[in-house]
């Protein structure tokens, strides 16, 4: 009856941990790639057409690390209700018999 | 020395070797009554079917009665734990030991991580976003563990 809410509770589970992890990952190529223009900076001084792709690589990537938190949160909180959907529903059908004895 | 092929007449022949006969269903001499079958002769065998006299709106009774029977006999068995209830304990104990394990390398990391490797970037990302879900998640699920088992409490009071 309630089984397609949980089916559907972990689906979302494993895509928010899938998207945490595509945010890190996308999160940490444009950090390297907003620093790589400033790998030689004596020898080599980055033009300011440069610098403001490196900026703008860098808001990227600080604007993904904003979203790895709260997916990986709501991963990990996915996680744990499906593991206390599955203990309430053993609590009731062991306490099933229990209570209709005591009624 | 030549060995009788014979059935011993001392046991019942069906249960001896070389027995041709119907094989046996049941066995010839009734078992030894045991303690608990002395004790309280009343409890059902589990494989006895339900009693067939067209009422199974009275289902939920029939399975309460070996309960409360065993209840009636004096035996207590004991409550089966919650593997479920178990598992989301461990895992949000697990996940605030990791979260704690994270914020220490952090805390107590003696270098910024290097901007040029991107695995250490990506490491770095990692245990900074990681760490403070891990801690929440982690006391999350202990509070739902304690609500749990708040919720069940009620239950064992009535007995």
């Amino acid at each position: 009856m309630m089984r397609w809410r949980l089916i559907l509770l972990a689906l979302l589970t494993i895509a928010m941990s899938l998207g945490c992890a595509a945010s890190v990952n996308a999160a940490a190529d444009l950090g390297y790639r907003a620093q790589r223009v400033f790998v030689d900076v004596q020898n080599d001084p980055p033009s300011q057409a440069q610098q403001d792709e490196s900026n703008r690589l860098s808001q990227e990537s600080l604007g993904l690390q904003l979203l790895v938190m709260p997916l990986a949160f709501g991963s990990l909180a996915g996680a744990l209700a499906i593991t206390l959907v599955l203990a309430r529903r053993w609590q009731l059908r062991e306490d099933a018999p229990t209570s209709a004895s005591a009624a | 020395m030549a060995k009788n092929s014979g059935p011993d007449p001392r046991f019942d022949p069906r249960f001896q070797r070389g027995y041709d006969g119907p094989e046996p269903d049941a066995p010839a001499t009734p078992a030894a009554s045991s303690p608990l079958d002395s004790a309280g002769g009343s409890r059902p065998a589990a494989s006895t079917p339900a009693p067939s006299d067209g009422d199974t709106a009275h289902g939920v009774a029939d399975v309460v009665a070996p309960a409360a029977s065993s209840d009636e006999d004096g035996f207590w068995s004991p409550p089966r734990r919650n593997p479920f209830a178990l598992a989301l304990l461990l895992g949000s104990l697990a996940m605030i030991a990791v979260g704690l394990w994270l914020f220490w390398t952090v805390a107590t990391a003696s270098t910024f991580p290097n901007g040029y490797d991107r695995t250490a970037q990506a490491l770095s990302i990692l245990q900074q976003e990681l760490t403070p879900a891990l801690l929440m998640a982690g006391l999350l699920g202990v509070i739902a563990w304690v609500v749990l088992g708040a919720g069940r409490a009620p239950a064992r009071g009535r007995r």
